[in-house]
């Protein structure tokens, strides 16, 4: 039956019915629909009216009633269990649930904890992603020494594209100097000597960060001529 | 009729629906419980036969724009179980160890 009633378009109004949804997954499937029908019903109306509780203690309501409805009825638990992927989903929602209202502050410390995970990883990913989507500043032929023997022209190189980049890390993790002459007198070594394989990787990273990203070529230039 | 005796939450909604609050929010506002409390206590009390749900009829809901409630009326039994309640709280109130006197002497 089509709702004759609209819902506010505020932020409270969202939240508070997904997480009236989010906690009807424990309540057992045959009283689920009016459960549902009834804490939307009472949300709506408490955001209709002025005062009273906030939107977000009214719905941690929903979760308390939702955990106590799926305890009075453990018969209707059993006989309602599904099989397949959806019920380990389902029983990981419920046991996050049970978890969050047992112990909220390991709950809240736990999503922290991924939350800046997450966050640091994406920060790091997005420089390294940005060094590799950036274009190569310089052009022309790029000439290798291996450490410790004379130069060897290697070989004329395209510039701005993933196969430059290829050749660069290739020959940069086989120790190899490499000298990239810019079209106007430019020059950047990337340089991978004698270092463990993670520091390697490390550098070798930081350093094509340097050749590839135009802000931090100035920075480096000067510290790889001393090298 | 379960013989369990009501605990004060149980027997303050049932006082609030013997005042006229039919609906949770008004439970709420009326005894000052948070929803945590007032909507599990109300279908305790509907499981025990204390209590009894009815949806409000749509048509008027929808006159007004809003969506329907589920109201709540005490039974015959929750009426019995609130006045046995009540009794035992007073008796409570005027002898508080009166009871643990009784249960020594015996």
């Amino acid at each position: 039956m089509t709702e004759r009633h609209r819902w506010p378009r505020t932020l409270g109004a969202v939240a508070g019915r997904s997480l009236i949804r989010i906690a009807s997954v424990d309540v057992p499937s045959k009283r689920r629909a009016d459960w549902v029908e009834e804490w939307e019903s009472e949300l709506w109306h408490l955001l209709a009216a002025e005062g009273g509780p906030s939107v977000f203690s009214f719905c941690r309501g929903a979760v308390r009633h939702a955990l106590w409805e799926h305890r009075a009825a453990p018969a209707a638990k059993s006989a309602n269990r599904r099989s397949g992927s959806m019920s380990a989903l389902v029983q990981d929602i419920r046991y996050t649930l049970r978890s969050f209202q047992t112990a909220p502050s390991f709950f809240v410390i736990a999503v922290l904890t991924l939350a800046i995970g997450i966050g640091a990883n994406y920060r790091n990913l997005q420089r390294g992603g940005r060094c590799i989507a950036a274009q190569p500043p310089l052009q022309g032929p790029v000439t290798t020494r291996r450490a410790g023997h004379g130069l060897r022209e290697h070989r004329s190189l395209p510039r701005n594209d993933l196969h430059f980049r290829s050749e660069l890390s290739g020959l940069a993790r086989a120790n190899h100097v490499v000298r990239i002459d810019g079209g106007s007198n430019e020059l950047a070594v990337v340089r991978s000597l004698r270092w463990s394989r993670a520091r390697a990787c490390a550098r070798r990273r930081r350093l094509f960060g340097a050749v590839l990203d135009p802000r931090d070529r100035a920075d480096f230039r000067p510290q790889l001529w001393r090298a | 009729m379960s013989g369990r005796r009501l605990g004060y939450t149980a027997v303050a909604l049932l006082k609030a629906l013997e005042g006229g609050h039919r609906y949770g929010l008004d439970m709420m506002a009326e005894t000052g419980l948070p929803s945590g409390t007032v909507y599990p206590t109300l279908s305790r009390l509907e499981k025990r036969g204390l209590v009894r749900a009815k949806w409000e009829k749509r048509v008027t809901a929808d006159a007004e724009a809003r969506p329907r409630r589920r109201y709540y009326e005490m039974t015959s039994d929750g009426k019995s179980a609130l006045r046995a309640a009540l009794a035992d709280l007073q008796a409570l109130a005027a002898d508080p160890f009166g009871a643990a006197r009784a249960q020594e002497s015996t």
